[in-house]
């Protein structure tokens, strides 16, 4: 059965792939950016507070808090544990993170450090491309999880209306 | 819903004790003081004032064939740094275990610079050069940065530090030893500690 065309087929091997690939990408990206915050807090907060989207009072305390939970998000989806609170944390970040640049901090989001490969993805308005594609591809990979939990037509048991007896 | 809701709280809540651990344990305070970070920038504004060097001073500086330091992470050394004749990367986390690879240039005048104008290791490592009795009036910094350097189009390279080999071939005793009797000297003739060529420093001081 797997090996055959996609067709309508929830349990083809291209699915599995599509969506662990879509999976991998969401959520290594999310690890990798919030290590580099850890490991750099001081810049991190300076990138907090730039964004003034909250009180002065609470930068520190989300720049601390806020790489451990990409961080933790990220394990999560992986490891398929919790992986529809993670999803969720991860999605509620990316939107928060869209709102944010389109509030006026169109520049450097603060993402990736100035030296990562990775920092033309998030560099003026390829960071709204960056984060919507995320935002896709996490969509993606819950729908193809969906559908592929869904039980094929005949492997659902035959219920057969008995003819009641006297 | 609810069980869901209730493991969102449950990793918020892990995410936080552990920030909170992390920051503690960094030394991060999880609220700013605002009367001390005042006091910071104003000290910082006049530490840039004092050891900025200008981008055309910077230039001729290092195509002069002087000692430029990359005080980024060897990461970001490698993604990318000034293409100077004499360029080194010491890191500012690093300083200490790297810092005697630049010994042989006290009292010549160097140029550091970090990623850009707010980044903090170029400032830190100006710290713990002058710790290790490097003349403050011969170590300048280039503000903006790799950022600046990237933006006024200066030639780059790519690759890890050249004078990287020469890391450990120095003992830690000999590295201590050189830097107190350096500064052993300039405590006894009382007088600022000078290089040969600090000279050159001025003259890129006074230069527009």
């Amino acid at each position: 059965m797997s090996s055959a065309a996609p067709g309508r087929n929830a349990n083809w091997i291209g699915w599995t792939i599509l969506e662990w690939t879509a999976r991998l990408a969401v959520a290594l990206l999310f690890i990798y950016t919030g290590y580099t915050k850890v490991m750099d807090p001081a810049t991190f907060i300076k990138e907090v507070r730039s964004y003034e989207l909250m009180p002065f009072a609470l930068s520190n305390f989300t720049a601390l808090v806020l790489p451990w939970v990409e961080i933790i998000a990220g394990l999560l989806l992986i490891a398929s544990v919790w992986r529809r609170e993670a999803r969720i944390l991860l999605a509620l970040m990316l939107v928060v993170f869209i709102v944010a640049k389109a509030a006026g901090h169109g520049g450097d989001c603060g993402c990736v450090p100035t030296y990562s490969f990775l920092k033309p993805l998030f560099e003026g308005w390829m960071g709204f491309v960056t984060n919507a594609v995320l935002l896709l591809l996490l969509g993606v990979e819950t729908f193809l999880e969906r559908l592929r939990r869904k039980p094929a037509p005949e492997a659902l048991p035959d219920i057969k209306q008995e003819p009641a007896s006297a | 819903m609810l069980r869901s809701g209730v493991r969102i709280l449950v990793l918020l809540a892990g995410a936080t004790l552990i920030g909170v651990g992390y920051g503690r344990y960094r030394q991060i305070p999880l609220v700013p003081d605002v009367q001390q970070i005042k006091e910071e920038r104003d000290q910082r504004a006049i530490w840039v004032q004092q050891t900025g060097i200008d981008l055309a001073d910077f230039v001729r500086h290092y195509q002069a064939g002087r000692l430029v330091i990359d005080a980024r992470a060897p990461e970001a050394f490698e993604e990318g740094h000034l293409d100077a004749p004499l360029i080194m990367n010491i890191p500012a986390e690093a300083a200490h275990d790297c810092l005697h690879r630049a010994l042989s240039f006290i009292g010549t005048p160097i140029v550091i610079y970090c990623s850009s104008a707010d980044c903090e290791s170029a400032q830190e490592l100006w710290d713990d050069m002058r710790s290790w009795a490097f003349p403050p009036e011969t170590l300048r910094v280039f503000h903006p940065g790799w950022i600046g350097i990237q933006e006024a189009k200066l030639p780059i390279a790519r690759g890890p530090d050249m004078f990287q080999d020469d890391l450990g071939q120095q003992s830690e005793e000999e590295e201590t030893s050189a830097v107190e009797d350096y500064a052993d000297a300039a405590a006894e003739s009382g007088e600022e500690p000078q290089g040969d060529d600090s000279s050159g420093a001025e003259e890129e001081q006074e230069a527009p």
